[in-house]
């Protein structure tokens, strides 16, 4: 597996991205927000968690409109697999990759803590090393994690079992609990909880690491 | 020439910034506020030939997202 990690001014979990990448047994190869161009072979793009261009305007979405994006969306639309969390859900939400926009959280506050995530479906290369039903803890750090999209589109995630994680307690007002979605190819998955901060003994949890080594396994494969 | 644009969340998405200051102002006895929505404005120095349509354009594919917000624009 071949992965490209997008680094912007302001993206602060680009290296431990491509660390659990790299753990997986991937090549990672770091990506530079104006460069035009995804190196020849790329299987994946993880776009990090951060705050990108300051949060400006817009959670993500002055990055969305920027050169990468524009070969990030050309992938994807060929059928290329990416990965955004946090920051990097927001980025794909605004380039319409991914439908809905994450709103302020319904607290106002910043949260930064370990929450239960529901995998929701096994059916994708992300999450198929978890059985759906699981509950596994993954680390959250965001303000503008409440999920929004109109209602029309919620029950199509929900019939198209494109609702990837929910959340046990829903810590920040996201509509039907969603805490991350796959797209229609089910090959593009953006999610608020940081899998990449639960993938080592050392972060004091190693729940993310079966979507990694699942990611590894399909796209070696491939 | 100038153009305005205001930015608001639509009708119908949680404004939890607009509720904490109408909780706010409710706090400091102001009992007659029943609702705050809270946007922003964005102010463009345009060229002379610049037009209402190019504004509304740049709204689209960026000063707004049209999934969360809608936004209205004043020239001149």
């Amino acid at each position: 597996m071949h992965a490209a990690v997008v680094v912007f001014p302001g993206s602060n979990c680009d290296r431990d991205l491509a660390v659990a990448f790299e753990q997986a047994g991937a090549r990672v190869s770091m990506v530079w927000h104006k460069d035009t161009k995804l190196p020849d072979g790329v299987d994946i793009v993880g776009v990090p968690g951060g705050f990108s261009f300051g949060d400006y305007l817009r959670c993500g979405a002055i990055a969305a409109n920027s050169p990468i994006c524009r070969e990030i969306v050309s992938h994807t639309d060929k059928g290329g697999f990416a990965i955004g969390i946090c920051n990097g859900f927001q980025v794909l939400t605004e380039t319409g990759i991914l439908p809905g926009a994450l709103l302020r959280n319904a607290g106002l506050k910043y949260i930064c803590k370990t929450v239960g995530l529901k995998v929701e479906t096994s059916q994708s290369a992300f999450t198929n090393g978890y059985n759906a039903g699981d509950v596994i803890d993954i680390p959250i750090a965001h303000h503008d994690g409440n999920y929004f999209a109109e209602d029309d589109v919620i029950s199509q995630l929900k019939s198209e079992d494109r609702i990837a994680f929910t959340y046990t307690d829903t810590p920040n007002g996201a509509k039907a609990d969603i805490a991350g979605i796959l797209s229609s190819n089910r090959r593009v998955l953006g999610m608020m909880p940081h899998p990449e901060r639960s993938a080592d003994a050392g972060h004091g949890g190693t729940d993310g690491v079966a979507l990694f080594r699942a990611l590894s396994g399909a796209l070696s494969l491939a | 020439m100038k153009a305005r644009v205001h930015v608001m969340l639509k009708n119908g998405v949680l404004d939890p910034q607009g509720e904490a200051v109408r909780h706010a102002l409710g706090a400091m006895g102001f009992d007659s506020v029943q609702g705050v929505r809270q946007g922003k404005v964005i102010e463009l120095d345009l060229a002379d030939d610049a037009t209402e349509a190019q504004v509304k354009d740049m709204c689209d594919k960026l000063l707004a997202n049209t999934v969360i917000e809608s936004y209205s624009v004043e020239m001149g």
